[in-house]
């Protein structure tokens, strides 16, 4: 069977022709993301390469509070450089209504590398398609998407950096894709950590910091996994024991919501541990303050169910019982993951 | 001959595909051969009786009205009687009647729209006996709302944007209510697994050619998209009730549409 496809775009492409296509490229030459030695080389991104020009237009729009419904509020202001890009609180009340949100805002590190899901449930399947929801959602920054267009039309400068960086005019869905280049472009891999063990400048971790290394990869790192600090998967790690709260279309479900597989209940993504020293309060509900309380939750606090992990079960104990030398150690190797580059 | 003209400036254009896609290269030398217009026309019916928002009909023994029936039709392709495919690029056709909707809760306003008719222009000129389309967006589309193809849009209230933890298309969305209880209907589709494809095949071969615009006149039986669903079981559709979507997804594949007239007289 013969196969033809027809376009109509015919005359649009050929008046056009290809080599504009060319030209633009040169003028508008691909993003240096500097693949940290430590790192995989990141997935690529056909539909949407990282150029100089995109990454510059995303994180003006990032900073940009004219995204807002009220003009009061960007993306900054609850994802902030200085927590790398998370917001300090549990459940942040910075958006336009002022409610409480139903997750913690987290950290937006190395997401160049997040191939599985993006929110806590991985509800958004990649960065592009991931901004419309804070854009539009009532509680966040609530913007009419046809007047956001006309907003950005009316300034002489947004005109010529979409046009810089997309050969176009304005256009929403352009919007979406300098912000997912800006977010990519979020390399988190300076830290004491990695200068270690990348063997930079003869920085070393003292015995405790060492130690701790130790802790983290007989406990954590299975989930946690080195060098981006998350295996990039979901797992339930015990917060809970019931999951009994079906409401907001059963978000309190976790993982569940997207997939519908009862083996997912109370399942999240791992977050990455990079920068953890600063970005709390913790988990996809804010509900620790500390780093300690983290670890006294993986040591006593860890809830059985049908689903909590495999590995929080250990010579038939429940969590992960460290005494308090290691758990010292253990803090003091997570805060060699600091990396001040943003902050 | 030709074909094999064809074929050989596909792999030429594929094996140097820097430049335009093979796309153009081929829809430029089947448009050469005088093409023709077609019209698709999707005629909403309850039954037998035309579709009129906000009219009582009785569907699943129960009366209802509706002010929002909607449904992406997309990746359109005709079946010659050559046995050839001609897929339409960048099909993807939002049908509707629908009073005025608020999007983003509220954040503006849809205008009330009545849209059965879908144009395809520059068709190759053939006798056509069938048509394949899908109800739903496809997966590459679905899964990344910053790609532009067709009438795919984020303005429109078919996106699940603003609801905060799945950022892709609504495929096909119902709305109304039951009339004895008041009791809202909120009956939607989406994900991944809800795309359907569907093959109508024509009683007698379609023309298409320079002369006259074709018609297609396609029957869409509501009492088909709702076969089966319990209204008061599951007043609201959505990706909380797979198994209910599921159906209608199914509804919309086999118990839908049917071919009402392919002609190329005037309808
Ligand atoms: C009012 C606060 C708020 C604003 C404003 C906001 N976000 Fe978020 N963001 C959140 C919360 C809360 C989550 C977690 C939601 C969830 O997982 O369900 C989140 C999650 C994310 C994630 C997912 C990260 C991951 O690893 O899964 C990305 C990416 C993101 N936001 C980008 C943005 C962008 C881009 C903007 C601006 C267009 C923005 N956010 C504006 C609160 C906010
Ligand atoms: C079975 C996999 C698994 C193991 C093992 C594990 N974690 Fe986690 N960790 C997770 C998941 C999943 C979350 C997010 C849970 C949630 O929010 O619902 C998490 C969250 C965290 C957080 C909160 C981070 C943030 O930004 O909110 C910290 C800190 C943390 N883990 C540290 C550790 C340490 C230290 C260890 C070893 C002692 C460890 N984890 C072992 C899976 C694991």
């Amino acid at each position: 069977m013969k196969i033809y496809r027809l376009s109509f775009l015919i005359l649009a492409a050929l008046s056009l022709g290809c080599s504009k296509d060319d030209a633009e490229y040169i003028e508008n030459p691909q993003f240096d993301l500097r693949v940290p030695a430590n790192f995989s080389e990141p997935p690529e991104f056909p539909d949407n390469p990282l150029t100089t020009a995109g990454v510059a237009l995303g994180e003006k729009l990032f900073f940009d509070s004219k995204l807002s419904g009220d003009n009061n509020i960007s993306c900054a202001t609850c994802h902030k450089p200085e927590l790398a890009f998370s917001e300090g609180s549990a459940l942040s009340t910075k958006g336009i209504s002022g409610k409480p949100l139903l997750r913690h805002v987290p950290t937006l590190i190395n997401l160049a590398w997040s191939q599985n899901g993006f929110f806590w449930d991985g509800g958004s399947k990649n960065l592009e398609s991931q901004a419309f929801a804070p854009l539009a959602h009532e509680d966040e920054m609530f913007q009419d998407l046809q007047e956001l267009e006309e907003e950005l039309k009316a300034e002489l400068e947004y005109i010529e950096l979409f046009e810089n960086a997309f050969n176009s005019e304005i256009k929403i869905n352009l919007v979406m894709k300098a912000l997912a280049q800006y977010q990519r472009s979020l390399i988190f891999a300076d830290s004491k950590y990695d200068k270690y063990i990348r063997n930079e400048n003869d920085v070393e971790l003292n015995q405790q910091e060492l130690r701790g290394y130790s802790v983290y990869l007989d406990n954590c790192a299975q989930c946690h996994q080195s060098d981006l600090f998350t295996d990039d998967n979901y797992h339930n790690n015990g917060l809970d024991a019931t999951f009994l709260n079906f409401s907001n279309d059963e978000m309190f479900l976790g993982r569940y919501r997207v997939t519908r597989n009862p083996d997912d209940i109370g399942k999240y993504k791992t977050p990455t541990l990079r920068n953890v020293a600063i970005t709390a309060p913790y988990m996809h509900d804010g509900r620790f303050n500390s780093l300690k309380e983290v670890l006294d939750f993986y040591n006593s606090g860890v809830q059985e169910s049908e689903t909590l992990d495999p590995l929080l079960i250990q010579n038939n104990k429940i969590g992960i019982e460290l005494n308090a030398d290691d758990q010292e150690a253990l803090l003091a190797f997570l805060n060699t993951l600091t990396d001040s580059k943003y902050l | 001959m030709k074909i094999n003209y064809i074929s050989i400036l596909v792999l030429l254009i594929i094996s140097l595909s820097s430049c335009s896609s093979d796309d153009d290269a081929i829809s430029t030398d089947l448009t050469a051969a005088s093409p023709g217009e077609l019209a698709i026309t999707f005629d909403n019916q309850v039954g037998d009786t035309d579709f009129v928002l906000n009219q009582e009909f009785t569907i699943n023994s129960q009366t209802v009205t509706l002010n929002q029936l909607r449904y992406w039709v997309s990746n359109v392709s005709l079946i010659n009687d050559q046995g050839e495919v001609i897929v339409i690029d960048d099909s993807y056709f939002l049908i509707e009647e629908t009073d005025a909707i608020s999007i983003q809760d509220g954040a503006y306003e849809y205008p009330a729209t009545k849209r059965e008719t879908i144009t395809l222009s520059g068709v190759p000129a053939g006798n056509y006996t069938g048509i394949s389309y899908a109800i739903g967006i496809d997966s590459k589309y679905n899964d990344n709302l910053s790609l532009q193809a067709g009438e795919l849009s984020q303005l429109n209230g078919m996106t699940n944007i603003s609801w905060m933890w799945h950022t892709s298309y609504i495929f096909t969305a119902i709305k109304g209510k039951i009339v004895n209880s008041e009791s809202v209907l909120k009956l939607e589709t989406g994900l991944n697994d809800s795309y359907r494809e569907l093959t109508l095949n024509f009683d007698q071969a379609l023309v298409v050619n320079a002369s006259d615009t074709s018609d297609l006149l396609i029957k869409a039986d509501i009492t088909g998209m709702l076969q089966g669903v319990d209204f008061t079981e599951t007043p609201v559709i959505g990706a909380s009730t797979p198994e209910a979507m599921n159906l209608m997804a199914d509804n919309f594949q086999n118990a839908t549409f049917s071919l009402e007239k392919a002609t190329d007289e005037n309808l």
